[in-house]
């Protein structure tokens, strides 16, 4: 359609010039297809807690072979607080941020107040070897006040049997450094005398993928992944602390969290989708388990249910979240008691389940572009959240969290 | 019927709806017709449903890397479908 490649020659040029391509004008003169996705989206939490706004832009040019460049781009701007891993109690209790601020809590969590910005790129580039494989890599980099990532990766592709089965294996290399405003607290430390070590202290992480998929019918297709990850280096929260207590329950300190330096995990992901005359259901289960002892099981339904030849159709969506907890896992610790080499109260780390709701809206746009509206929300149920302790009576030690995402999105 | 009882959330978060339900019952006898055919060679002449942006794993991918980002802040465990599209040191 005319209009809508007007629409994508004037995107193509901004986002292409935004993302830093010089090949805006060469691409349309080589009559490769340029496609755009955009997402804007917001994610609060409750109790005032998270706020995210984020903008989400990917592009992605084709031809008329399977080559393809992947572009993408996101930033967000984060605000609000998160729970420090301090337990709340009846006693008012001075807890000193990291950042040297003391906040008095009675009967209430205490969390750390923040704001942070976040910038994201990556790119990806599949390359055709063959008729039946191909080699995908990329790269990912992101910048945080306090955090920088970068990763690569690469996967090969081979498809068998007239492609009804694709195999693939990749690997994913990252390197990440963590950079404290106030520096890298010491672990275990007391976190009302501010003890800190380096400025800052990087994580690495190695990830292997081996996937196959499957078509089983003219109608439906599985496909089924094994991964492997392995992060070493510094695994801490830096921001995370835990409350000693005494035999009432009364904090007497708190102390900087220390996690194990290495962790290692396995996923076992499946995934199925049927297409029912135009309407799609998506069925998805990931097991995982790691040497911090956490297993979990997330179960995925998703439903597209087509409403017309206009190309509206709704799409209600269902996820269940279950984990079971980190072995230096503590909600809190008693002063009788010696303290371990590993630990935290990090929420994160409990045992909980999750639910998430969702519901989306999808529109065809006048001019061949497509729009949708997406409302979600996601609810932590902790398992541990209460204890004996008298001045911790009737107090909820651990709520989880609450949040609402909505996005708006649109493709060109 | 395993189908059906994976279909029976979609079917209560759009109890209400009477036309829809209907149709979400056909739906869900499609599937598990879909589910139980032989598992032959699928020629390309038969891919036309296959071929359709929505039966793709990859479909809607943006969408799909937020909601990882936003669990891999929350949860304890990620991965599975893909590798992450970037570390954060999220709170």
């Amino acid at each position: 359609m005319q209009l809508k490649t007007g629409i994508q020659r004037g995107v193509t040029l901004a986002v292409t010039a935004l993302l830093g391509v010089q090949a805006g004008q060469n691409v349309l003169a080589e009559e490769k297809q340029w496609d755009f996705d955009s997402v804007l989206f917001t994610y609060m939490e409750g109790d005032s807690r998270v706020s995210d706004v984020s903008l989400r832009l990917e592009a992605v040019r084709s031809g008329e072979t399977e080559e393809q460049l992947t572009l993408g781009l996101s930033v967000d701007a984060l605000s609000g607080a998160s729970p420090s891993g301090a337990i709340p109690t009846h006693t008012p209790q001075t807890v000193t941020t990291p950042s040297g601020n003391t906040n008095v809590y009675a009967a209430e969590l205490p969390l750390n107040s923040f704001t942070d910005r976040r910038i994201a790129g990556q790119a990806a580039y599949l390359f055709p070897l063959g008729d039946q494989n191909r080699l995908n890599t990329g790269f990912t980099l992101s910048q945080e006040d306090d955090y920088r990532h970068a990763g690569v990766n690469a996967s090969f592709s081979q498809d068998f049997f007239d492609r009804n089965t694709t195999i693939s294996a990749g690997f994913g290399l990252s390197a990440d450094s963590i950079d404290p405003v106030d520096g890298i607290p010491l672990a275990l430390s007391n976190s009302d005398l501010g003890s800190t070590t380096t400025s800052a202290e990087n994580k690495n992480v190695t990830d292997l993928l081996f996937g196959v998929t499957q078509i089983l019918s003219p109608r439906s297709l599985v496909q089924l992944n094994y991964g492997y990850s392995s992060a070493t280096g510094y695994l801490n929260d830096p921001y995370k602390i835990i409350s000693q207590v005494n035999s009432n329950g009364v904090v007497q300190s708190n102390l900087y969290e220390n996690r194990p330096d290495s962790r290692a995990g396995h996923n076992l992901y499946g995934a199925i989708k049927f297409d029912n005359q135009g309407d799609v259901t998506t069925f998805s289960y990931r097991y995982h388990s790691d040497d911090w002892d956490i297993s979990s099981s997330t179960f995925d339904l998703r439903h597209r249910l087509s409403l017309g030849e206009n190309g509206h159709y709704i799409e209600p969506h269902l996820r269940f979240y279950n984990q079971s907890a980190a072995d230096f896992y503590r909600l809190q610790l008693p002063d009788s008691e010696a303290v371990p080499t590993h630990i935290s109260a990090d929420y994160r780390l409990a045992k909980f389940s999750a639910i998430t709701l969702g519901f989306r809206y999808g529109i065809k746009g006048p001019w061949g572009n497509d729009w949708r509206i997406n409302l979600e929300y996601y609810q932590q149920n902790p398992s541990d959240n209460t204890s004996d302790y008298i001045d911790q009576a009737g107090l909820d030690l651990n709520p989880g969290v609450s949040a609402l995402i909505f996005s708006i999105g649109a493709r060109f | 019927m395993k189908y059906n009882i994976l279909l029976l959330p979609v079917l209560l978060l759009l109890g209400g709806c009477a036309s829809l339900n209907e149709r979400i019952s056909q739906t869900a006898a499609d599937s598990v017709t879909a589910a139980t055919e032989t598992l032959t060679s699928v020629k390309p002449w038969q891919r036309g449903a296959l071929a359709q942006p929505e039966m793709q794993f990859g479909y809607l991918s943006l969408d799909a890397s937020i909601d990882d980002h936003i669990y891999f802040s929350k949860e304890a465990t990620s991965g599975g479908r893909s590798f992450a599209g970037g570390g954060c040191g999220c709170n």
